[in-house]
Parts: structure tokens; sequence; C-alpha cells
């Protein structure tokens, strides 16, 4: 009759003690799933960095590989004519790789800059007319050699406006020479511009290429996108100049947007915000995001 | 007749690079600047190796490698990877897709050379 209840106490402090590591090990594996997803996110940051890492290794070692290489060729040679003429188009190489390498670098530490939030514009009052004539000029022997038409509408009354003259440069640069390159040998090119009602402006850069789907939209506009998507691609570069050109816009408190059908061309549109709200504007962050639905340019009917 | 290569890349300028490396050790060379070209001149002009650089427009270099291998009249064939991946990744996916030595950009021509002669002594 006394051994039940020690029995049942027994029992009562194994069943407490049962509770209490059951506690404990539930505890233990919700620390564990917590751990689990901050894993798996960072495992997903590190994927995308070792990505980017791998493409700008790539990017970086292409240029890399000709100067070296050349370069031992010609340290390698015997001192003949034929080795002078050989020596010239070999420095030519090296020369090309060097530059291209360049822009490889500046392309790199810009993306890095606007998608860490770093990026410091220089602003000044500027005319967008002027840095408008300041840009073509940069592009104009690309659009000859293909024998392209160029044309510049600017509508009246163009503002002023605080922006960083290189960087809205870096982008009409960027989007002029795009329109070039997918633009057919003596195509045509449109370049409009309009000032907005709230005292900004909109730029527009119309080309009469190829055009593109939603999804080359996207891959453009990621960095480096048309690396990630497959190992072959269509165009030479780093496929950096679309995602830059959006950053800087974004930075200036603009936007850009491309607008495009195959075979119908493809519209890129800068816009950028009046002086007025530029105290109080942020800047849109980069990355992610989809592209607001455009309205199209007034006077683009005849683009 | 010498020991013909075949160099295959989209890049001008790294093609021109292998070619004068090749030439300078005596080899004949035959480019292509992308994977279908690659296919075709293999088809036609039998090279006894192929270099072949991976991230090219349209069919990437592992496919051509794969093709390789897949025909009977080409399977034996000896592939060089050259590409400027470096990752270990990316030497496993080539030796996946049947290549027989995976060289990173910048190439030195004192692994290249002697990387050709061996898969060739081999062959």
């Amino acid at each position: 009759m006394m051994r039940l209840p020690t029995h049942a106490r027994a029992k009562t402090s194994l069943l407490s003690r049962y509770s209490e590591t059951l506690g404990e090990l539930a505890l233990r594996r919700q620390t564990e799933l917590a751990m689990l997803a901050a894993k798996a996110e960072s495992d997903l940051a590190n994927r995308a960095k070792s990505a980017f890492l791998g493409t700008m290794s790539h990017e970086l070692r292409t240029p890399l590989n000709a100067i070296i290489g050349f370069s031992d060729l010609i340290q390698k040679m015997k001192p003949t004519n034929e080795a002078a003429t050989k020596c010239a188009d070999y420095a030519t190489y090296i020369g090309d790789a060097g530059r291209h390498l360049l822009e490889v670098i500046s392309d790199i530490l810009d993306i890095s800059k606007i998608e860490s939030g770093t990026f410091a514009l220089s602003t000044d009052l500027c005319s967008i007319v002027e840095i408008i004539g300041d840009s073509v000029p940069v592009v104009a022997k690309r659009i000859e050699e293909k024998r392209q038409i160029l044309e510049v509408r600017l509508s009246p009354g163009m503002p002023k406006l605080r922006v960083d003259p290189r960087r809205i440069r870096q982008i009409l640069i960027n989007l002029l020479s795009n329109a070039s390159k997918f633009t057919p040998e003596r195509g045509r090119i449109l370049l409009l511009a309009r000032a907005n009602r709230d005292g900004g402006a909109t730029i527009a850069v119309v080309d009469t290429g190829v055009g593109m789907t939603p999804e080359q939209i996207a891959v453009a506009l990621t960095p480096f996108g048309q690396v990630q998507a497959h190992l072959s691609r269509t165009q030479e570069g780093t496929g950096l100049g679309l995602p830059i050109a959006r950053g800087l816009a974004r930075q200036h408190g603009g936007d850009l947007y491309l607008e495009s059908e195959p075979g119908a061309g493809t519209s890129a549109v800068l816009t950028l915000p009046g002086n007025g709200d530029s105290k109080t504007r942020k800047p849109i962050p980069a990355g992610g995001g989809e592209r607001r639905k455009p309205r199209k340019p007034s006077h683009s009917s005849t683009g | 007749m010498g020991i013909r290569v075949l160099v295959v890349d989209d890049n001008f300028v790294n093609v021109r690079l292998l070619e004068e490396l090749l030439k300078s050790a005596s080899y004949e060379v035959a480019t292509a600047m992308n994977g279908e070209a690659a296919l075709e001149k293999i088809a036609q002009s039998r090279p006894d190796i192929v270099l072949l650089d991976v991230m090219m427009p349209g069919m990437d270099g592992y496919e051509v490698c794969r093709r390789i291998r897949q025909d009977e009249k080409t399977a034996q064939l000896p592939v060089i990877m050259v590409t400027a991946l470096d990752k270990e990744s990316d030497r496993e996916m080539a030796l996946a897709a049947g290549a027989n030595e995976f060289l990173s950009k910048p190439v030195e021509d004192n692994l290249l050379l002697p990387a050709i002669r061996r898969i060739l002594q081999k062959a």
C-alpha cells in the first residue's frame, strides 16, 4: 500500500524531468531553426557574392591574358624586320586590352559603390542641353562607322538641374553606344529630351534595333545578368553598363527604364527630377524592384 | 605534316595570342570563333587537338566538348579547356564534360605547351 505513492512520486519526478528535457529540446530546436534560417540567408548572399566574384575574375583575366601573353611573346622575339611589324600589332593588342581592363575596373568600382550605397555624387547646377551636347561627340565616331543617323530633338525650355554632370554624361554615353550597338548599319537613332512639369527632364534614346523581350530587359538591368543567365553570352563587355546607368539615375532621385518589343527597337528612358524636391528626395535603392509602368515620352510617337 | 591544333575562342585577341604561341612552337593552327564553327571545322579537318574556351556566344565550351565526346568519330579527340574561369567547380565542370585538361587564363606557355605534349603522347 505504501509502495504506490512512492512509485507515483518516482513517476512524477521522472515526468517532470522529461518535461524539463523536452522544454530544453524544444528551445534548442527553436534556436537551431533560427540558425538554419540565418544560414540559408547568408548562403544566398554568399552565392550571389561568389557569382559576382567569379564573373569579376573572368572579366579581369580576359584582358590580362592578352597583356601578359603578348608581352611574353615580345620578350622572346629575335630582332628581325618581321618581328618589328609583329611587335606593332602586339602593342596594339596590349594597349586595347589595357584600356578595356581600365573600363572593367571602373565599372566594378561603380557598381560596388552603388550597391553598397556609398556612391557620392558631385553635383552642380548644369544645363541638360549642354550635357547632351558633350555626350554626343563621344559616340559620334562609332555611329559614323556604322553609317547610322543620330537625330537629336530637344523641346524648348530645357531646364538647368542640380546633377553630377560627369555621371549624367556617363549614362547618356552608355545609352547612345548601346543604341548604336544594337541598331543595324545605316539605321536610325533618336535622342529626345523634354522638360517635365515638376521642373525635371526626361531624355529618351530610341533605337531601331532588334528589340528586347521582357526577360531580356530584366537580365540587361541586373548586374552581371547576362553572364549569370548562362555561360554563353550574346555581347562583349561586363554587362554592367545598364545596371550602373540605372543606379546613377536613381542616385539622382530619377530613374531609368527600358521599353521594347522584339522587332520594334528599344527606348531607354532617363527621368531626372526637378530641383524643387531635391532636398527631400531619397534615391531609390539599387537593384530589385519592378520597373514602373512607363509613360511614353509625349513626342515618341514619331520614333 | 605537323601537328594540327584547333583554337576555339570568341575573343579575337585571345585567338591571335594562342595562334602565335602555338606557331612559335611549330604547331599548325586553325581557328574558330564560336562553338558551331568549331564543330564544323572538327568534322571537316580533323585536328589533332582542340583548345576550347568556355564562355562564348551561342553554344558554350562545355556543350561543344560534350558533343565532341558523343560523336564516335571524335570521341577520342583530345580537348584542353582554356578559360578565364578559374574556380575548382569550373575545372570539375570541364572534366565532367569530357575535357582532358583545364587551364586558366592568363595562359602560361610553360604550362600550355607541356600539357599539349603530354596529352598527345597519351593519345
